[in-house]
């Protein structure tokens, strides 16, 4: 079976919750509820999801992907049909992994005996709002709703992400600013403000990223996600870095390093192995990135999270007794 | 005077060798750890068949079998093939699918897991149709539990009983060696029961080869599991809860690639043209391939810019195979 | 490195082009071709005339000639390819590569990140020999995945390990506005600042007919080679084929060399069963079709007997790649394309399925992720059309035994199904 393209007949939409929703996902519910459809957002992640995306997985696929699938496999039997859009690179510098071009597909083949349904988009173009904005009419419509409808629906989707991200951007201006008033009034004995870099499906997914946050929280870090750093502001001073890297996310990820930079102690880079994007960009800022100390960290199947302790409390001391100057106080 | 083909399948970690008679029955059998070692443990093999053989002869209308032919297959294939004069050197995939349909003609599935390679044949009508091997990773193979039951104190021998007892098998992540050693070093410093961390560990075995070779095939039954880890009886169980099917473990399973490898050789007929070594008689001499001293040694060919590994085996001073060249220049002739 | 003195024409005394011999098992190099003939690419690059005529008269100096030497990194049999483009369009010098050796395949892995795609590492490893080798240019490629960014970091790495004096002619720039405008720009800035464009404009298009001429004549080699009655026939007429094709200058003489090469191959008498066993190759346009990544893929199978056919090869993917078209004949399966190569992947494989080949082989690099996610679909059209698909990924670390392993049970399987018991 293949992806649909007629769903009229749908009132149940539902959205895995991986990948993309972390970054897009308030417009699509806001969409599709602004359509008169009932969401269901698949459960987070745990164990059994993730157990579930690998046994379909091919074992070689990254631990975000496997857990999308595992996502899918959460929807079945209680939505008529899952949405998964293709995000497609057809610009060079605003583009996404191929994993997100390809995933409605992917689902659709690996999940076809169990007769799943999945309703899809295509976006190409990232800096095109017009031809974004006619891919979701076009999908309201072949949702049954009316043209009219289903740009007010788009518009106030649009409007809600939008809104959600800038909250998050002004939380963390006003956390920095805090913590640069703590600094000052502290003398040195200010938490420290580590800036965790990791794509928002990795960040804010609390089965995969929770080992490490807590681990940081433990030893006394104040966390800052850099995907949460204004999306636009980051992308433009990312050009400072790179001229050719083809990913937005990750262009969004290095400059909200470079326009944090001095405002932390620490970096904290979290891929999921074996992701393709960040192979390379990991790479890019372990080497270009001066001044500021960054930790690396792996994640596979989340079971062995003593060694994941044992690096952020190491790291964390490291970063504690550069502030100070020194291993013992003089 | 009765016709019997041997058939050595000499794998990383163990040796298997077989005789078979004209009716295609295993008549003598032997199972050894290879040791690193494949050319001493292939002798040691073929010394115990010989004992078994004799044996066999002394018996009540006992008849003496003659060994016309030789079939080897897995990892060390080549080299040993040499040594014995081998009329057929098959890789283990096919000798293991050749084997195994042969002894259970409805087969549609047999796993396998050796030392160091897993791989899943799908079968139809008594033929391979399909088939897959680990890709790049050694999770969950023989070797792998081996260094697990090191690192554990136990015998690997004793790992399925210990598992059957376990109430509440540990999770333990399998996808890699490294996560899974790592995974497992910190499920032991926490203090998880022994049994459970084996009993995970066997799940772990199943999972990781379900998810990694029979990844995307149908598993049909009958299912045959084989190889050195099919006798371990936890991760049978294993298998059997996550398949939901029986899984049939053949007590001869660990021999069907030396079985294979023998039928194969009895397949293409006594061995004839044999010029020099075990075989110059037309009869498996024994005694010679215990006598002749068997040396591998690897040469860096400096003939061009590639410079190939050649493995050239030696039987005392002469070289009767090589190979690892990628081109002529490369060749080592042959002196006997 | 013995063969040092006797070599002194491309050589000046580098340590590489020492051991400029040949390796013999990639279809370019013919091990009994005389020794003259086995270095004549390394140094053609110096006399520019055609080889096999006589030089009519002396060149006029050609003032928007660069002295540049660019040089590309190891891919499949197109090094002609990119030598006319050097030599034609850039109007510079073509440096040409030694086969790789060990310490290519090394130096590539020890400087790479470990889970990059495998030809990042290849290509890294190339770039060195090219640099050691007196390249003061070095090309590459740009695409929609991680592609798009191996020149950028490639060249970071390399300043980092102190190869400084170089420029990379990156076709991951200029794409921001019109493209080819950009890549022009570019041509112009990192290798001849003095190209006569529209004249150069018009040298791509036998670039393409040369590109598209040599698939054709490689598919041919892929389809025949394998029944060749005299064994090595057909690695001697492509070594051939491809010093003629290494010295073209013009549309007529690319002409001229193909159709020489083609005449060549198929005079070579062939003991072809009426239904032999045909396996398609499937999967990434690096692993697929370089022989060095794949580790001599088409040459193992060949040596089995077999037919192969390849849709993936620059012709296909570039030179007439339509995409959607392309989609269409598996719409059954796909409804958006799903990453570079993935649409060929998908299409060929249901193709050659239809047409009843015996089995397919898939290969990619490892962690290739639009190759990857293409499994599910390629399980689908196995499972539809009963068709064996063996799945090969390549790192930088795959043995060649373990590769012989897989090749010879596939060949088995297939050929007992073809004779079905026939063993027994």
């Amino acid at each position: 079976m293949t992806v649909e393209t007629n769903g009229e007949d749908v009132r149940v939409i539902g959205i895995p919750r991986a990948l993309l929703y972390y970054r897009y996902g308030v417009l699509w519910e806001t969409f599709f509820r602004s359509l008169g459809l009932e969401v269901v957002v698949s459960d987070p992640t745990d164990r059994a999801v993730l157990a579930a995306g690998e046994a379909v997985s091919s074992d070689e696929s990254c631990l975000a992907s496997k857990v999308f699938m595992g996502a899918v496999a959460n929807l079945i039997g209680r939505c008529d049909a899952v949405f998964i859009p293709s995000y497609a690179s057809a610009s060079p510098r605003e583009g996404f992994c191929t994993k997100y071009q390809g995933a409605p597909d992917m689902a659709a083949n690996t999940f076809r005996d169990q007769k799943l349904r999945v309703l899809s988009l295509l976006v190409e173009h990232l800096d095109k709002p017009r031809e974004i904005e006619e891919a979701y009419i076009d999908l309201g419509k072949r949702l049954g709703a009316p043209a009219n409808v289903a740009k007010r629906a788009y518009k106030a989707a649009l409007k809600a992400q939008k809104v959600a991200d800038d909250s998050r951007a002004k939380a963390q201006e006003q956390l920095l600013r805090q913590l640069k008033q703590q600094r000052a009034a502290a003398d040195g004995e200010a938490p420290l403000a580590i800036l965790v870099v990791a794509h928002p499906y990795i960040g804010h997914d609390p089965f995969m990223a929770d080992p490490v946050l807590d681990a940081l929280r433990e030893a006394g870090a104040c966390i800052i996600f850099a995907d949460e750093t204004d999306h636009g502001h980051a992308f433009k001073k990312s050009f400072e870095f790179t001229d050719t890297m083809p990913w937005v996310t990750n262009r969004e990820l290095i400059g909200s390093i470079l326009l944090l930079q001095d405002q932390i102690d620490g970096i904290v880079l979290i891929s999921a192995f074996p992701c393709g994007p960040d192979s390379m960009t990991d790479d890019a800022i372990m080497r270009c990135i001066e001044g500021t100390p960054i930790l690396n960290l792996l994640i596979d199947a989340q079971s062995g999270t003593a060694g994941i302790q044992t690096r952020i409390e190491s790291f964390t001391d490291i970063l504690r007794f550069h502030r100070r100057g020194g291993y013992l106080h003089e | 005077m009765k016709e019997a083909y041997l058939g050595i399948d000499i794998g990383s970690i163990s040796t298997k060798g077989v005789v078979i008679d004209e009716d295609r029955n295993i008549v003598a059998r032997s199972y050894l750890w290879t040791e690193g070692n494949p050319v001493e443990a292939s002798k040691r093999v073929a010394r115990q068949l010989k004992e078994q053989l004799d044996e066999l002869a002394t018996e009540e209308d006992g008849e003496k079998l003659t060994i016309v032919g030789a079939g080897t297959t897995g990892s060390a294939r080549r080299l040993v093939g040499a040594m014995l004069g081998a009329s057929v050197i098959k890789n283990e995939i096919t000798a293991h699918a050749v084997g195994t349909t042969h002894l259970h003609p409805d087969v549609r599935t047999i796993l396998e897991i050796g030392g160091q390679d897993s791989k899943i044949i799908c079968v139809a009508d008594g033929i391979a149709v399909d088939y897959a091997m680990n890709t790049l990773c050694a999770a969950g193979t023989g070797s792998f539990l081996s260094s697990q039951a090191h690192r554990l104190g136990v015998e690997v021998e004793e790992f399925g009983d210990i598992a059957l007892t376990s109430k509440k098998p540990a999770n333990i992540a399998a996808r890699c060696t490294v996560f899974a050693e790592s995974d497992l070093v910190h499920k032991i410093q926490v203090g998880y029961a022994r049994e459970d961390i084996i009993a995970g560990l066997c799940h772990a075995v199943a999972s990781n080869y379900l998810n990694n070779v029979g990844k995307g095939k149908k598993i049909l039954a009958p299912v045959v599991f084989q190889g050195g880890v099919s006798k371990n009886a936890g991760v049978v169980d294993a298998f059997e809860k996550q398949l939901g099917m029986p899984v049939a473990v053949d007590p001869d399973g660990h021999l069907m690639g030396a079985y294979g490898a023998a039928l194969l050789a009895a397949d293409a007929g006594p061995e004839r043209a044999a010029e020099s070594g075990p075989f110059a008689s037309g009869e498996f001499d024994f005694e010679a391939v215990q006598d002749f001293d068997f040396k591998t040694r690897e040469i860096e060919c400096q003939k061009c810019a590639n410079h190939c590994e050649v493995i050239c085996v030696y039987r005392d001073r002469d070289i009767i195979d090589s190979w690892g060249n990628r081109c002529e220049k490369g060749a080592v002739k042959t002196t006997a | 490195m013995s063969n040092e003195e006797k070599r002194p024409a491309g050589g000046k005394g580098s340590p590489f082009l020492g051991g400029l011999l040949r390796r013999d098992d990639s279809p370019t190099h013919d091990p009994n071709a005389p020794e003259s003939l086995q270095w004549r690419i390394a140094v053609s690059s110096e006399k520019r005339a055609h080889p096999l005529r006589p030089a009519k008269k002396k060149p006029q100096k050609d003032k928007r000639h660069s002295t540049n030497r660019v040089a590309f990194f190891r891919y499949s049999h197109y090094d002609p390819c990119f030598k006319y483009f050097v030599e034609q369009v850039l109007n510079a010098e073509y440096l040409p590569l030694p086969p790789a050796t060990r310490r290519t395949e090394e130096v590539g892995t020890q400087n790479s990140t470990d889970y990059v795609c495998t030809p990042f590492k290849h290509i890294l490893g190339d770039f060195v020999d090219a640099l050691e080798l007196g390249a003061n240019v070095v090309v590459q490629f740009g695409g929609p995945c991680r592609l798009g960014y191996y020149g950028e970091l490639q060249e970071s790495i390399l300043r980092e390990m102190g190869y400084d004096n170089f420029r990379m002619l990156n076709f991951s720039y200029g794409m921001d506005g019109n493209t080819a405008l950009g890549w022009t720009r570019e041509c112009l800035k990192q290798v001849n600042p003095d190209i006569n464009v529209p004249k150069a404009a018009l040298k791509l298009i036998p670039l393409a007919r040369m590109v598209g001429m040599m698939d054709s004549a490689y598919d041919f080699y892929l389809a025949n080679a394998g029944f060749e009655v005299e064994k090595g026939a057909f690695d001697r007429a492509w070594a051939t084929y491809m010093d003629d094709m290494s010295a073209v200058t013009d549309e007529a003489s690319i002409q001229e060399a193909h159709a020489r090469g083609m005449e060549r191959m198929r005079s070579i008498p062939l003991n072809k069963p009426e239904n032999p066993i045909r396996i398609g190759i499937v999967g990434e346009v690096f692993t697929a079709v370089d022989a060095r990544s794949n580790l001599g893929l088409d040459k193992k199978l060949l040596a089995m007997g077999v037919e192969l056919h390849r849709m993936i090869n620059l012709t296909n993917r570039f030179v007439r790649y339509n995409e959607p078209n392309l989609r269409q004949s598996a719409k059954d399966y796909i409804s958006y394309d799903m990453g570079p190569t993935s649409t060929m992947t998908i299409v060929a494989a249901k193709k050659y399925a239809e047409e009843g080949f015996d089995g397919l082989v898939h290969a990619k690099s490892a962690g290739c992720t639009p190759e990857i996610d293409c499994e599910p679909v390629l399980m689908r059209i196995a499972e539809d059309y009963s068709i064996p698909i063996l799945y090969l990924t390549y790192d930088a670390q795959t043995s060649d035994t373990g590769l012989d392993t897989r090749l010879e049970a596939f060949y088995d399987m297939l050929a007992m199904k073809k004779q079905r018991g026939a063993w027994r």
